[in-house]
């Protein structure tokens, strides 16, 4: 799968500045101009509180940021076979991401295109076709309108394509991102150097083989979703905010990575253009991540049944069942932590509903997925609430409307390093990366974004050929006066 | 099977035996000894009492040294296939007591107010054990802390064991609906 995966991609034959949001190849770039705002709101070290709090602003990110960026949709391992789906959001669009008889990755809005019901109401599962309950309309795994019960009942049906609507999908090794925008960078561009710690991250597994499963943790919190991406290359408060998961580590005798003095632990982070950005723990943890674990349920089970299969288990193999310490962002929403993905779901300014999808290595032991089920709902019990906390009080403290800036300069002139292309190492109390993403949002939210919806078969329908017949017959007009 | 090590064959025996109690509730008979659901309905309702007024020590000493406690996403989900929100053994229910007094456990404190209401008790004998039985309830759990309420209802499944000190609890599931469709953290949840 590479950059050409929708093949019928309108964009490419049509011109780009169309703005009539009627036509079906309609490029609309949406919203207010907002330069001169953002250029007030985010500032070099510090960012005014309503970027977390005005329900404007949200709005407008639902727009450009969750819609107008790539942004992650899915891993192909959750739809493996043709007709597979599983429904997710860009926004607040639904997306139904489907695997097509061809094998091809789609990602269909669910949405009708006769009035707006959507097609599917499950979050996974198995179509011969998406038909619509309302009035029967029928869609093959494509998208393309297959069946329209009392077609006759149109005067001009073809006028306007009923087939339905798509957004651009492309996939990087299995992991799907997606957008609106009628003209995105390319996927590579926008990963850039954050292509090679996922490229990383996957080898890590053996075959480089990794499923994702389809039914994620969904935990809410009342906080802006941005609370979540601050917290995230968040090195500091792993020593203060979990102090309690510390602490029962302490009980248990294994020194947690967390607890570490932050003053003297070699962890580095850095950022890596778009937003986006990694902190590497493992020059703190010489003895590898399986070493900090505490004791797990059924941990001494299956550490001896692994024994008893005999041989010498490599290291790797042990550290499988952990994370490997490596906590890589991909601005907006793929967030990488131990073995989980979390995928954040902004609702409101100041709600954002919090999906974990745990990923399993295919081609190991089996103790080796069944230990990683155990060792993520660890950290769900005992350290994820203490994060939820602190999140929500920050929104309540954001509340007071006269203490109008949140400070993000820690480690600015103070230990980051800035090479020449502007991207900085910082040790991990550097808030480094929270101006990096912030930089990103300033840049992605100040202008409206042209964004259109593709479709299947636009250039067949009547309007797109009258268009083409009157274009064509203008040109030989004005060819005739020369 | 046979040729899995032992320690594999006992992770997966304990996760089949989880699922199979579920599905019990579809294959019990309506018909069920009137005076053991009594018995076990004063056990589980002294639970849901000790857990309210925060007596987590007293709830401890209630478990069985093989405990199991585990709270799904989905109804459907199997413990060996999908990842869950609890899948605790007795060392990490004493982790979670812990945790339960832990005045940096910032997301507990202060501490909630908590009211749990158990009703339509069901108790079958387990064909295959003279001291466990095996029950279900249905749930309500009212839950307020830093003036937000939360309300969460479910299904629970219990294996208590007759012992000559009273009822010991050995298994417990807990099936809440609303968990698959995404809310607040449970990190309070016993
Ligand atoms: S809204 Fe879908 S067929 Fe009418
Ligand atoms: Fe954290």
């Amino acid at each position: 799968m590479g950059e050409n995966m929708n093949k019928n991609d309108p964009e490419t034959n049509l011109e780009r500045d169309i703005s009539d949001s009627l036509r079906p190849d309609a490029v609309v770039a949406r919203g207010p101009d907002l330069t001169d705002e953002v250029e007030h709101l985010i500032r070099k070290d510090v960012v005014h509180r309503r970027v977390y709090t005005d329900p404007d602003l949200f709005n407008i990110e639902m727009d450009r940021i969750f819609g107008a960026t790539w942004c992650f949709i899915g891993h192909e391992s959750e739809v493996p076979e043709a007709g597979d789906f599983v429904r997710k959001r860009l926004g607040k669009r639904q997306i139904i991401l489907v695997r097509t008889r061809k094998g091809e990755i789609r990602g269909l809005l669910n949405r009708c295109s006769h009035r707006g019901t959507t097609l599917v109401g499950e979050e996974e599962g198995c179509a011969k076709r998406f038909t619509c309950p309302y009035h029967g309309w029928a869609f093959d795994l494509d998208g393309h309108l297959q069946s329209l019960p009392v077609a006759d009942s149109y005067s001009k049906l073809y006028e306007r394509p009923f087939d339905l609507g798509q957004i651009k999908v492309v996939s990087h090794r299995g992991f799907v991102f997606g957008t609106l925008a009628a003209d995105p960078m390319s996927l590579d561009d926008w990963l850039g150097p954050a292509k090679l710690w996922l490229d990383e991250h996957i080898d890590r597994h053996p075959g480089a083989s990794i499923r994702v499963l389809k039914a994620p943790i969904k935990q809410s919190y009342k906080a802006n979703w941005k609370m979540a991406w601050d917290n995230a290359a968040d090195g500091i408060h792993a020593t203060f905010a979990h102090r309690s998961y510390n602490l029962l580590g302490k009980e248990a005798e294994t020194d947690t990575i967390l607890s570490r003095n932050p003053a003297v632990s070699p962890m580095v982070g850095y950022t890596l253009g778009h937003g986006h950005c990694v902190v590497d723990q493992r020059p703190g943890i010489p003895d590898g991540p399986w070493s900090t674990m505490r004791p797990l349920p059924t941990r001494e089970d299956l550490e001896a049944s692994l024994k008893e299969r005999g041989g010498d288990i490599p290291r790797e193999t042990w550290d499988l069942m952990t994370g490997n310490m490596v906590n890589l962002n991909i601005f907006p929403n793929l967030i990488f932590v131990g073995n989980q993905i979390v995928v954040p779901e902004p609702i409101s300014a100041d709600e954002t509903l919090m999906n974990y999808y745990l990923v399993m290595a295919d081609e190991t032991p089996e103790e080796v997925n069944l230990m990683r089920m155990r060792v993520d709902e660890d950290f769900m019990s005992f350290g994820i609430p203490d994060d939820f906390e602190m999140f929500e009080r920050v929104q309540e403290g954001l509340q007071t409307i006269e203490e109008e800036w949140v400070d993000v300069s820690r480690g600015d002139d103070a230990g980051d390093v800035v090479d020449e292309y502007g991207l900085a190492t910082g040790d991990l109390a550097s808030e480094a990366p929270i101006r990096h993403y912030m930089q990103e949002w300033k840049r992605i939210m100040a202008k409206p974004i042209p964004t259109t919806i593709r479709r299947a078969r636009i250039e067949d329908s009547k309007f797109m050929k009258a268009q083409k017949l009157k274009a064509e017959s203008a040109a030989a007009a004005a060819a005739d006066v020369k | 099977m046979t040729d899995q090590p032992f320690g594999l064959s006992k992770t997966l025996a304990l996760y089949e035996s989880l699922v199979a109690d579920v599905a019990f509730l579809d294959t019990a008979p309506v018909v069920f000894d009137g005076a053991l659901a009594a018995e076990v309905a004063a056990t589980l309702i002294g639970e849901a009492r000790l857990l309210d007024r925060r007596q987590f020590d007293t709830w401890y000493d209630l478990w069985a040294e093989d405990a199991a406690f585990w709270m799904p996403l989905h109804q459907s989900h199997h413990p060996a296939r999908d990842q869950g929100l609890i899948m605790d053994d007795h060392r990490r229910l004493r982790e979670r007591v812990w945790r339960m007094h832990d005045t940096s456990a910032w997301a507990l404190v202060p501490y909630a107010q908590i009211v749990r209401m158990i009703g339509g008790v069901e108790a079958w004998p387990l064909p295959q054990s003279s001291t466990d039985v095996i029950a279900t309830s249905a749930i309500t759990i009212t839950h307020e802390r830093t003036g937000k309420v939360t309300v969460l209802a479910g299904r629970q499944i219990h294996r208590l064991r007759r012992t000559d000190d009273g009822w010991q609890i050995v298994r417990k599931i807990m099936l809440c609906p609303a968990i698959s469709a995404g809310m607040p953290h449970l990190g309070w949840i016993l």
